[in-house]
């Protein structure tokens, strides 16, 4: 449905986004991850059609919308956005705002269709208020149904809770999810916020220095990262040093592992294993022990910070049951469980 | 197309630019004859009084302003709304105008030297009593008409100041005295200097004033090398020399804001707390703060009401209306020419926010600062040589010499205006485009608004009521200004102010007080707009 392919974006003379490709089918939810300046939002701005593409293309079901000299403007793509600051008319009620995009159509098509919205949004009542009278969930919620209202083919939203306060926030986001569900929208939203992204997309895109590291669901981010980068931002870990041994066999101080089969390193390399805090398991059996050096409380888990005897090690992390309340200095056993084994080039 | 407006925006500014670079390159024709003239007679007077006109209405504004803030922001009394109010009244008073009715008031003739001859049964030459028509008096009418430019600004510097600060002060041991001295002096200083840099440049400005009580400065010594010795360039580098100083002030101004980026940490946004007084004390602060008002505005309000209403011979007759419709239609003209070219810049800017469109800004910009002699000089002396070259070709080629159509039409009135007050109304018109954010524009497009639809449906309703403020602003500054309407009128055109002043300089104080009222009452319209910002701030 959208294909952006092999796109670069200047800002005078520095590239935002450098090479980038991403596809989104019909009715998914993908969103753009990653640190700010890291060129997500200009992906955004160049789909939206507010950024020219100095390589590549943009199409939307197969029609071109940006390409190396066409730019179409902004006005003839059907494509909604919503703001991080909402960039609502404050010179317009909630029902006059939603209603902008519509003026092609009736005044009874647009009442319908303001009504309709309201309802979707839960915004019932507010219709004659203006903006500033209105609560920071409640200008998202005008947002979103501005934004919704000519029913856009596609709908891109930039750190759409960004303004949010945090409870807030996850209540939108479910509400937001349902709603984009319901009216079977295409969207691609912008966050540097990880939390926001598992609970909005379908896909997610991580981005570093304007380009993408790897497109896929959350699940694959956290426990299969394609690079360094994604591992390093995508949760919490901290890497272990390893060696290649014969018969693709991973030694670790911890442990031994086989080696998955997509990697092919040689023999005797010297390599950095991912652990998460989950693959550290508490056990008073192992014949490993490690000092605890900090804690963190987290309601139903503790993660503590280990620190092994192997001095080449830093630190590893562990996520304990909270009734394991151990105090600093203490040491406690602990077993290795790698379930997915990802390995780095030292 | 950014070029091409980019473009046509510096040929804007250079037109605007234009008196004021005249005037600077008069120097580069010395008129040595005359300057020795100059500097054997009058030119000591002119620096002298200049100045001693300038500061003393500074610091008299400084002191003035500050106080009656501070009563008005920290002290809770009765009255305090109304004088909140009253307090900006005299902006809509211009100095010329106050200066005729404390003349009328004041002088052997008047009420209250009568009065008092009368009651202590003494005649001409037995007492002593101040002359206004003076130095002295030229500060005072001015201070009293000026400080509401320290006044506005101090007062929404003590507002935004934390209640905090004073609370820590007090922990800290530190007393009220010791609280002003030391914090909110300190703070407030950025915006009570600028405020009496305003007032000196105004004061600088003047012309009918000081014309009229006699005293000699640059802006009277323009008027007479011009039209007393006939010498335009000697004028012209007169004016350079004025502006010099008044340049000088604004730097002084700038420089003493130099690392004073004081701000209000946090949002504190809670009520000010004012100190109740007692009904007594109440009363007194009151009356102590009525006077101020009273002698800048009530009272010469009065003195022309009575004027206007018993004693004029003039009346409302047809003279009047064609003064009045004279200045209407000028000041409409300039006001939405004005307001469009300050849009110009303002979306200018917007679209292309390079350096050089910034400097520009700023640099019109500067036309607020620079007197209006300086300006009507500077835009008389091009427009003649440009009159008399066209004349030249038209009488050349078709044996036609059509006049002076440049400098002896409104032409040259309303150009004059437009360097003046192109800055009041940018302000106005830039704050507006400032609540109009990129992403409103960008959300207005992928609704389907094309360019022009987003500046009809997105920027213009939004920005309504600064470009209502702004071309109000500008009406009522067209109406007030003196000096360059002097000067750059077309011959036998005649508005509101020049009427005034004329009747004022053939010692008919009387009959120009119809047309003086008539500027106060449309000088209240952007005093009461201005009071409602300021309330809703507060």
């Amino acid at each position: 449905m959208l294909d952006v392919t092999n796109i670069d974006v200047f800002y005078d003379k520095t590239q935002a986004v450098n090479h980038t490709s991403l596809h989104l089918k019909k009715g998914q939810i993908g969103c753009l991850l990653g640190p700010s300046g890291c060129g997500k939002t200009s992906i955004l701005r160049a789909i939206a059609g507010f950024e020219p593409i100095k390589n590549g293309e943009i199409t939307v079901t197969g029609n071109i919308l940006s390409s190396e000299h066409f730019t179409l403007v902004p006005e003839k793509r059907n494509i909604a956005v919503v703001f991080q600051d909402f960039a609502l008319f404050p010179h317009l009620s909630v029902a006059q705002n939603i209603t902008f995009g519509l003026s092609h159509l009736s005044h009874q098509q647009q009442r319908d269709r303001v009504n309709e919205l309201v309802e979707l949004v839960s915004l019932q009542g507010t219709e004659d208020k203006f903006p500033h009278q209105l609560s920071g969930g409640q200008k998202q919620r005008v947002a979103l149904a501005r934004a919704m209202a000519p029913k856009p083919q596609l709908l891109l939203m930039d750190e759409p809770f960004a303004n949010l306060d945090a409870d807030l926030r996850d209540e939108l986001a479910k509400d937001v999810r349902q709603i984009l569900n319901h009216e079977q929208t295409t969207a691609l939203m912008v966050t540097h916020d990880q939390q926001e992204a598992f609970a909005m997309a379908d896909v997610i895109g991580v981005m570093h220095q304007g380009a993408i590291h790897q497109w896929g669901s959350a699940y694959d981010l956290y426990h299969r990262p394609a690079t360094r980068f994604v591992a390093d931002f995508i949760g919490e870990g901290v890497f272990i040093p390893a060696i290649i041994r014969e018969d693709k066999y991973l030694t670790t101080t911890l442990a031994e592992f086989v080696l998955p089969a997509k990697y092919n390193f040689t023999v005797g390399t010297e390599v950095d294993v991912l652990v998460r805090p989950d693959d550290i398991i508490h056990d008073d059996m192992s014949p490993f022990s490690a000092k605890v050096v900090a804690k963190s409380f987290r309601g139903a888990h503790i993660l503590y910070e280990l620190q092994l005897p192997d001095p080449k090690i830093q630190k590893v992390l562990c996520l304990a049951p909270s009734h394991h309340d151990h105090t600093l200095g203490e040491s406690i056993g602990i077993k290795l469980d790698l379930q997915h084994i990802v390995v780095f080039n030292r | 197309m950014p070029t091409r407006l980019n473009v046509s925006m510096m040929l804007v500014s250079s037109l605007l630019a234009l008196p004021v670079i005249v005037v600077f390159a008069s120097w580069s024709t010395p008129q040595l004859q005359i300057w020795q003239h100059l500097a054997q007679t009058v030119l000591s007077d002119y620096v002298f009084n200049s100045l001693i006109l300038a500061f003393s209405v500074g610091i008299g504004c400084l002191i003035i302003g500050t106080t009656l803030a501070w009563c008005v922001v920290k002290y809770e009394f009765w009255g305090r709304r109304l004088l909140q109010w009253l307090f900006i009244l005299p902006l809509a008073m211009p100095a010329y105008i106050i200066a005729y009715t404390y003349t009328g008031l004041l002088d052997f003739a008047g009420p209250v030297q009568t009065a008092l001859r009368d009651y202590f049964q003494l005649s001409y030459g037995q007492y002593w009593f101040p002359e206004i028509r003076s130095l002295g008096g030229a500060v005072s009418v001015m201070v009293l008409v000026l400080y509401p430019y320290v006044y506005i600004l101090a007062r929404t510097a003590f507002t935004e100041q934390s209640r905090n600060l004073k609370e820590a002060s007090g922990s800290l041991g530190v007393s009220s005295f010791n609280y002003f001295r030391k914090v909110a002096w300190p703070l407030a200083r950025p915006a009570l200097l600028t405020g009496s840099a305003l007032a000196m440049m105004e004061a600088f400005a003047d012309y009918g004033t000081v014309q009229y009580f006699g005293v000699s400065t640059f802006t009277t010594g323009i008027f007479r090398t011009w039209f007393g010795l006939d010498n335009q360039l000697a004028a012209s580098q007169l004016a350079a020399l004025l502006c010099t100083f008044v340049l000088v002030v604004l730097l002084l101004e700038k420089w003493s804001r130099r690392q004073i980026r004081y701000y209000q940490s946090g949002q504190s946004h809670q009520p000010i707390m004012r100190k109740k007084l007692s009904l007594s004390r109440s009363v007194l602060m009151f009356l102590l703060c009525l006077t101020v008002p009273f002698f800048g505005f009530i009272l010469p309000v009065g003195q022309l009401l009575i004027w206007a209403l018993s004693y004029t011979e003039m009346g409302l007759d047809s003279a009047f209306f064609t003064l009045m419709w004279n200045s209407f239609w000028l000041a409409a003209v300039t006001a939405c020419l004005v307001v469009l070219i300050a849009l110009l810049y303002g979306f200018a800017k917007r679209l292309s926010p390079t350096p050089m469109m910034t400097w520009q800004v700023q640099g019109v910009s500067l036309g607020y600062a620079i007197p209006g002699t300086v300006i009507a000089v500077g835009v008389l002396v091009p427009l003649s040589w440009a009159d008399h070259q066209f004349n030249q070709i038209t009488a050349l080629l078709f044996n036609l010499t059509p006049g002076l159509i440049f400098s002896g039409t409104v032409f040259a009135l309303i150009l004059a205006y437009t360097v003046r007050f192109l800055a009041v109304a940018l302000q106005s018109v830039e704050a507006g485009l400032g609540r109009v954010t990129p992403a409103m524009d960008e959300a207005a497009r992928c609704l389907g608004a094309s360019p022009r639809q987003v500046l009809w449906r997105v920027h213009l309703p939004i920005m309504r009521a600064s470009i209502l403020s702004a071309a109000l602003l500008v009406f009522v500054d067209v109406l007030k200004e003196l000096p360059a309407t002097l000067i750059l009128r077309p011959f036998n055109f005649d508005t509101l102010a020049v009427s005034a002043f004329q009747y004022a300089s053939d010692e008919r104080l009387i009959d120009a007080a119809l047309p003086a009222l008539a500027i106060v009452l449309a000088g209240l319209l952007p005093v009461i707009l201005l009071s409602r910002a300021m309330d809703k701030h507060a």
